[in-house]
């Protein structure tokens, strides 16, 4: 694993801060009505983000509904992601897949499924094309506590385990699938003791602290490149929002929002790095204008960039070279 | 020239085809331990990383071919039998056809998914069915459906070198069917029908078994004097539009015969494509193909609800008495 040296913790607060900006856009322009739609991960993105960090070109990952982080951890260009939200032409997929399918291979982004839990056993089979073409890559598979109820979790995982696949496993458990609580959907605390029915490691990571994210998936990522087989990883956290913009009210405890928003992840590191003088109050600041003016930026450009051609409504069924 | 069965014509062509291209990978149940015929050998070649016996999981392997197709691989799953692709279908209807769509062209799956049909095993309702209609259904995936062992062999070379997801339905009843076929790698291109007998009264479109069945009856009807003119699809999709219209027009009359269920059947796929291009017929159509319940295992009974060369005959004959 990296070094956590002042600069990569730096790199890691940057594309935490900014993805909390892009995740505050999106619901944003959700709530003038520009874009259809959002599944907001605010408050989540300290697991995706840590994990990223871990991935290198060639490498691949699965995708949750709305998955910014990754993204930005990897650069993809911001302009594209949201003309891809916006359902334009210029959108990494034409505009045709949209919040639910926002990929590009050239980020190691494979994709999101409107099907939950579909992309556990993909991810498997993109870690076995490493495995037979003996390549050094891992697959990540970004999921939530929801699809883990999913037969595909069950059969992913156990084909992964015995094939031994470098797929790492990375469960976002924000306590609600839909409007359901965790509580009413299975009868155990923690999703990584499922793991053990696998005879793979599983992990619980206090997911709202980016470093300790970064730490635990770090193992799970070398493990799997030495050839180790995959592991599960379950980072906790709290879904802050509503399952998605337009989506009902979920009902919750009374207090629950409050006791989580002391502990966001962007918060907690913010003052990590303030008390640790990695970074002062000032770069912080001038981060977040360049990174808010980038978004404006993209923003503008998803909004003045043609709609697709009308051929792409039947375009691109049938690869043909 | 050399005589193979079905199976050895579909196991050489896939030999041929991992021999030539390393992404080509088997994944499947109880493909590696050499008991089924079209697989029989190639673990013993290829090694058992390339033919991998995948726990009793079909979405989760077939979910894994998905994924190796979409990083560049070529692999070939097998669902042992059509009816257990109800636990794969999120993989093959949703995730494999769709993908080259929803990435705006950005990834494509080249993945075959090999099964199996066949009614008259005494299986009964799971182990029977002919599912492929469900199939054409759904935008991008093609369907190859062969009735013979050359056929075979070229649809397979043909499907492994496609760039798309293709499902390949193979009858067990022909699977110890012989017939010539070449030893040199040859691919036969989707979308070509074959007529497998010329005539003139009705046309009779029909896959698979199916398109055995219809030549048997055809034998039997030409010494009562109609003409039956066969015509083998080969694949479904893409479906050769030409071939079936061009010989409508000709005969006037059209039947199809498809093991699959009756309703909202390969069959009715192929009148309305019939009925959109000709305006008008000598006769109505007839659509011989499973009744619309499940298949039965008493001996007894499934003997009364296969499709047969028997039925088929007295289907054409009935129509030609009355138009």
């Amino acid at each position: 694993m990296e070094e956590l040296t002042n600069e990569k913790l730096k790199a890691i607060y940057g594309a935490l801060l900014k993805s909390r900006l892009v995740e505050e856009k999106l619901v944003e322009v959700y709530e003038r009505r520009e874009i259809a739609g959002v599944h907001s991960a605010i408050g989540q993105e300290a697991i995706p983000v840590g994990a990223t960090f871990h991935l290198k070109r060639g490498d691949v990952f699965t995708t949750v509904r709305g998955h910014i982080e990754s993204n930005v951890v990897l650069g993809m260009d911001l302009k594209r992601v949201f003309a891809e939200f916006y359902g334009k032409a210029a959108g990494y997929c034409k505009g045709k897949g949209g919040e639910v399918h926002l990929c590009s291979p050239d980020y190691c982004n494979i994709g999101g499924r409107g099907l939950i839990g579909a992309s556990i056993v993909m991810a498997g089979g993109a870690a076995l094309a490493f495995k037979l073409r003996k390549e050094p890559y891992v697959a990540m598979c970004f999921f939530g506590d929801g699809a883990s109820n999913q037969g595909t979790f069950h059969e992913g995982i156990n084909l992964a385990s015995v094939l031994r696949l470098p797929v790492v496993y990375v469960c976002t458990n924000n306590a609600y699938a839909l409007t359901t609580r965790q509580s009413e959907s299975m009868n155990i605390q923690d999703i990584a003791d499922r793991a053990a029915g696998y005879g793979i490691p599983g992990v619980v990571v206090d997911g709202n602290d980016v470093v300790a994210v970064y730490e635990v998936v770090g193992e799970a990522v070398d493990r799997a490149r030495k050839g180790e087989g995959p592991s599960l990883i379950e980072g906790k956290t709290m879904r802050m929002r509503k399952h998605a913009e337009h989506f009902v009210e979920t009902k919750r405890p009374p207090g629950e929002l409050e006791e989580w928003k002391k502990k966001d992840p962007l918060d907690r590191f913010t003052a990590k790095l303030l008390q640790d003088k990695i970074l002062t109050g000032r770069e912080i600041e001038e981060k977040k204008v360049q990174f808010m003016k980038e978004i404006d930026e993209a923003v503008q450009f998803a909004k003045d960039a043609p709609y697709p051609d009308p051929k792409e409504v039947t375009s691109d069924v049938f690869y043909e070279r | 020239m050399r005589e193979l069965t079905f199976a050895q014509a579909l196991n050489e062509a896939i030999r041929q085809q991992m021999e030539k291209d390393e992404r080509v990978f088997l994944i499947g149940e109880d493909i590696a331990s050499g008991i089924f015929a079209v697989t029989q050998g190639l673990a013993e070649k290829f090694g058992k990383e390339r033919v991998i016996n995948a726990p009793l999981s079909e979405a989760g392997f077939t979910g894994a071919g998905v994924g190796a197709a979409m990083v560049g691989m070529r692999p070939i799953v097998e669902i042992m039998y059509i009816d257990f692709i109800t636990l794969a279908m999120d993989m093959i209807a949703n995730q494999a056809s769709k993908q080259f769509y929803f990435t705006g062209g950005q990834i494509h799956v080249p993945m075959v998914v090999r099964t199996s049909t066949g009614i008259g095993r005494r299986f009964g309702a799971h182990h029977s069915q002919n599912l492929s209609a469900w199939f054409m259904h759904i935008p991008g995936i093609k369907i190859a459906i062969p009735s013979t062992p050359y056929d075979a062999k070229g649809l397979m070379h043909r499907a492994i070198e496609d760039e798309n997801p293709v499902l390949f339905v193979e009858s067990r009843l022909l699977y110890g069917t012989k017939g010539p076929v070449p030893e040199e790698p040859y691919s036969i291109p989707f979308g070509e029908a074959d007529i497998k007998r010329e005539g003139k009264d009705v046309t009779v479109v029909a896959s698979s078994l199916m398109t055995i069945a219809a030549l048997k009856a055809s034998e039997i009807l030409a010494k009562e004097g109609i003409d039956c003119e066969v015509i083998d699809l080969r694949t479904l999709v893409p479906l050769d539009e030409e071939t079936v219209v061009e010989s409508v027009k000709k005969t006037g009359r059209l039947v199809t015969v498809d093991d699959g269920y009756q309703r909202a059947g390969v069959g009715s796929e192929i009148v309305a494509v019939v009925m959109r291009q000709i305006p008008s017929l000598k006769a109505p159509v007839v659509n011989v193909a499973s009744p619309n319940s499940p298949v039965p295992a008493s001996p007894f009974l499934e003997d009364l609800y296969m499709v047969k060369e028997t039925t088929v005959a007295q289907s054409i004959r009935d129509l030609m008495a009355k138009y």
